[in-house]
């Protein structure tokens, strides 16, 4: 019985799922190298970025449609508890550099000289970042925890 | 909300990869329902109600209730 179930776990619609988990994880890569390299070399890759976004929603989309109930409710819970836990770390973070984040220039001392000429891009990448990233770990210390106790 | 879930998979002999597949959702879940991490929608409630030709008062009960009668 049990290795039937097993056989079963492993039916296309298992398959499907962890394809569209590589292939989101490998768009997301390309997107990252892709918004480094316009980022940091000024090439031009507008719609690359678009496609490989589009691409990755995409994935996401046909990854989450194949989760169970039970799934979907941790992924709400982790997002809930973790990415709010995160994005309390990010608040404090914004706040605390609000007063040299205001000033003019105020980025600078962030940015090595080397990359004065991206400032801009950098510090908005560096925004985008900083709200981003504390969420994310919050929500996959979550997700661990919730697994694990699983 | 209480449920007799892991009774009457024991009962049964059946794993809860085994209860999973009937269910057609992961054993994380299952293991989830059974430890009361979180409630099933009534879709799957009436599925494990069907799977165990229970009625579904018979499978869950509401914690006061559950209480109350303990």
């Amino acid at each position: 019985m049990s290795q039937s179930s097993q056989v079963q776990r492993r039916s296309p619609r298992e398959r499907r799922k962890t394809l569209l988990t590589v292939l989101t994880f490998v768009f997301m890569t390309l997107y990252a190298v892709s918004f480094t390299a316009d980022l940091l070399l000024e090439i031009n890759l507008f719609w690359l970025t678009i496609a490989l976004v589009l691409a990755c929603t995409v994935c996401a989309f046909g990854w989450a449609r194949l989760l169970d109930e039970g799934k979907i409710n941790a992924h709400y819970v982790a997002w809930y508890w973790g990415g709010s836990a995160g994005l309390m770390v990010s608040s404090l973070i914004f706040v605390s550099l609000a007063p040299v984040l205001v000033s003019p220039n105020g980025m600078d001392a962030f940015i090595p000289q080397q990359l004065a000429a991206f400032a801009t891009n950098l510090s908005f990448a560096a925004g985008f970042l900083l709200a981003m990233i504390p969420a994310a770990i919050g929500y996959v210390a979550w997700w661990i925890v919730l697994v694990s106790r699983r | 909300m209480r449920n007799r879930l892991k009774v009457l998979r024991a009962e049964r002999n059946w794993s809860q990869a085994d209860l999973a597949d009937k269910l057609d959702v992961s054993r994380q879940s299952v293991n989830a329902i059974e430890t009361g991490k979180y409630d099933p929608s009534l879709p799957l409630a009436f599925k494990i109600a069907k799977i165990f030709a229970l009625p579904i008062e018979k499978i869950f009960s509401d914690d006061e209730v559950a209480q109350a009668a303990e």
